[in-house]
C-alpha cells in the first residue's frame, strides 16, 4: 500500500517535471530575454 | 575547503556510499539490485523518452539556424586541429569499457536473443544492440550537457558548473539556485561512483588478461588487489604533481594502442566478413535507431524485460553517470565550434567508429562462435563463465597474442588511470565552484574516494552488481540534463531573435 502510495507521488512529480520543462521553454520571461538580448549585442559589438 | 556546505555534503554522501559498501558489500549490492530493478520497471519509459528527446534535439540543432552559433565569441577559433579533437573527446567519452565490452557484449545478447529468432538474425541484432548502446543515443547525453556547458562557458562567460547555465538563465527565481544546486551535487555523486565503477570494470578486464597470459586458474582475489594498489599509486601521484599535459599524451596513447588494435584485426582476421557485417550493421543502425530508442518492451515477457532493464537502461544510466565529467570535458576542448561542428565532431563520429569497433571485434567473435572445432573452446562458454577473459580469447586466435594482450591490459591500465586523474580534476572543480585550478589536497582526497569506491564495487565481485551501484545513483541526473536542455534553448530562442 505504502509502496504504491510512493509510486503514485513520485509519478505525479514526474509527469509534472515534464510540464514544467515546457512552461519554462514557453514562458516569455522579459528580465531574462532582455539580459540575454544585452549580452548578445555587447558580444557583437566586442 | 572544509567551509564549503557542497563539498562537505557531497563528501560525506560519497564516502557513506563507500563506507556501506566496505563494510557491508552484499548488503549494498542487493539494495541496488532491488531499486534499480524497481526503478527501471516503474520508470524506465521516462529514460528512454528523455534520450530520446535528447537525440532530437541534437539531430534540430545541428540542422537548424542555431548550428552556425560559436561556442565562443565569433572571433575564437577552435584550440585543438580537428583530429586531436575528435581523438580526445572519444577517449574521454568511452575508454576502458570499448576493451572490456569489444566483443562479450554482442555475444551476451546473441546468447539472449537466439531462442527467440533464427541465428542469423540474432546476430545482426546482437550487432545492431550494441551499436544502439554505444551510438547516438549515448553520444546525444554528453553532447547535450557539453554543449550546454560550453555555450554558456564560453559565450556567457559562466563558471563549468550544471549549476551555472541554470542560474544565468532563471536566477531570478529561486528554485533555480536550489535546483542548481542539488545539480552540483548530483553530478558529483554520479561522477564518483561512474568512475568507481570504471576502476573496478578496468580491474576485471586487466585480472582476465594476466589470467589468460599466465594460464592461471581462479587466482581469486590476490590479483584484483594487486592490480587494485598498482592502480591507486598509479592515479594518486599525478593528483599531487601536475601532469596534465602528461595524462593527455597517455590517454592519446591508449587510444591509439586500441585503434591499431582494430585495424591489425580487420587486416589479419577474416576481412570480407567483418566487412559485411559492418556494412551490414551501419544500414541496420541507421534504419531503425529512431525506433529503437523508442522501445520499452512493455508487451514482452519478463525475460525479454530483464535483459532490457540489464543493458539497455542501465546503460543509458551509465552514461548519464558519466555526462557530467565527459560534458565538462569536451566542453572545455571544443572553444571556437559551431553548434554544428561540434554536434557533427560529438554526434557523429564516434558512433561511426563505435560501430566499426564492434563490428570487427563482434564479428570476430561471431566467426570464432561459427568455426570452431568440435571440442575445442569456443567463445560462447567463455562469455557466459568468465566475461573479462572475451577479448583475450579472441586475440589468441590471432597471431603475436602475447604481444596484442600486453597491449590490451596496458590501454586499460592507462584508460582507468587517466580517467581517475581527470575526474579527480572535475570533481575538485565542481566541488569548489568551478575553480578551474582546484589545489592538489581537493584532487588527492577526490581521488582517493574514487579509489575507495573502485574497492568497493571490485569486492562486490560481478560487473551487474557494479552497474546496479551506478544506475541507483545516476538515475537522478536525467532530470539536471533536461532542465540543462531546456536552459539552452531558451538562451538560443533569445539569441536568435
Amino acid at each position: 500500500m505504502l509502496t504504491h502510495l510512493i509510486n503514485i507521488i513520485l509519478n505525479v512529480l514526474v509527469f509534472a517535471f515534464i510540464g514544467f520543462l515546457i512552461y519554462l521553454y514557453l514562458e516569455p520571461e522579459p528580465e531574462i530575454e532582455g539580459r540575454l538580448n544585452e549580452e548578445s549585442s555587447e558580444g557583437k559589438e566586442d | 575547503m572544509f567551509r564549503n556546505p557542497l563539498l562537505l555534503i557531497a563528501l560525506a554522501l560519497t564516502t557513506a556510499v563507500a563506507v556501506w559498501g566496505l563494510v557491508d558489500t552484499a548488503g549494498l549490492t542487493a539494495y541496488a539490485k532491488a531499486s534499480t530493478q524497481h526503478m527501471f520497471q516503474q520508470r524506465g519509459w521516462f529514460v528512454m523518452l528523455s534520450v530520446s528527446v535528447l537525440f532530437i534535439i541534437m539531430l534540430l540543432l545541428a540542422l537548424s539556424r542555431y548550428g552556425k552559433v560559436k561556442l565562443g565569441q565569433e572571433d575564437d577559433e577552435p584550440e585543438f586541429p580537428t583530429v586531436t579533437w575528435l581523438t580526445m573527446l572519444f577517449a574521454a567519452g568511452m575508454g576502458v569499457g570499448l576493451l572490456y565490452n569489444s566483443a562479450s557484449e554482442p555475444i551476451s545478447h546473441y546468447l539472449a536473443i537466439a531462442e527467440f529468432t533464427s541465428q542469423a538474425s540474432a546476430k545482426s541484432n546482437a550487432l545492431f544492440l550494441t551499436n544502439f548502446h554505444w551510438g547516438l543515443h549515448a553520444w546525444a547525453i554528453y553532447g547535450i550537457t557539453g554543449l550546454v556547458i560550453a555555450y554558456f562557458g564560453f559565450r556567457k562567460g559562466c563558471p563549468y558548473l550544471v549549476s551555472a547555465p541554470l542560474i544565468h538563465v532563471f536566477g531570478r527565481h529561486r528554485w533555480a539556485h536550489v535546483a542548481g544546486w542539488l545539480g552540483d551535487l548530483f553530478a558529483i555523486f554520479a561522477i564518483a561512483i561512474g568512475l568507481g565503477g570504471s576502476v573496478a570494470m578496468g580491474v576485471f578486464q586487466i585480472q582476465g588478461g594476466i589470467e589468460t597470459l599466465f594460464n592461471l586458474k581462479n587466482p581469486g582475489m590476490t590479483i584484483s588487489m594487486a592490480i587494485f594498489v598498482a592502480l591507486v599509486v598509479a592515479s594518486l601521484i599525478p593528483c599531487m604533481v601536475d601532469l596534465s599535459k602528461g595524462m593527455g599524451k597517455l590517454s592519446n596513447t591508449a587510444l591509439g594502442i586500441t585503434i591499431a588494435l582494430m585495424i591489425f584485426i580487420l587486416l589479419d582476421g577474416p576481412t570480407h566478413f567483418m566487412m559485411s557485417a559492418i556494412t551490414e550493421a551501419l544500414g541496420t543502425y541507421f534504419v531503425n535507431v529512431f525506433e529503437q530508442g523508442f522501445k520499452t518492451y512493455t508487451f514482452f515477457d519478463q525475460r525479454v524485460e530483464g535483459h532490457f532493464f540489464s543493458w539497455t537502461l542501465t546503460y543509458m544510466v551509465w552514461w548519464l553517470a558519466w555526462a557530467p565529467f565527459v560534458g565538462v570535458f569536451i566542453a572545455r576542448i571544443s572553444k571556437g565550434r559551431t553548434i554544428r561542428e561540434f554536434i557533427i565532431g560529438v554526434w557523429l563520429v564516434p558512433t561511426v567508429f563505435s560501430i566499426f569497433w564492434f563490428g570487427v571485434f563482434g564479428s570476430m567473435g561471431f566467426f570464432q562462435a561459427i568455426n570452431a572445432p568440435a571440442g575445442a573452446a569456443n567463445i560462447l562458454e567463455v562469455v557466459q563463465t568468465n566475461v573479462a577473459q572475451t577479448t583475450f580469447f579472441l586475440l589468441e586466435q590471432f597471431p603475436l597474442h602475447q604481444l596484442t594482450s600486453a597491449a590490451v591490459i596496458i590501454a586499460a591500465f592507462i584508460f582507468v588511470v587517466t580517467s581517475v586523474v581527470s575526474a579527480a580534476f572535475v570533481l575538485g572543480m565542481f566541488s569548489v565552484g568551478g575553480d578551474p585550478n582546484p589545489s592538489a589536497k581537493i584532487k588527492l582526497v577526490w581521488g582517493a574516494i574514487l579509489c575507495a569506491l573502485g574497492l568497493v564495487m571490485i569486492l562486490s565481485g560481478s560487473i551487474d552488481a557494479v552497474r546496479a551501484i551506478i544506475a541507483i545513483s545516476a538515475l537522478p541526473f536525467v532530470f539536471f540534463v533536461l532542465l540543462l536542455m531546456v536552459t539552452l534553448l531558451k538562451a538560443l530562442k533569445v539569441e536568435a531573435r
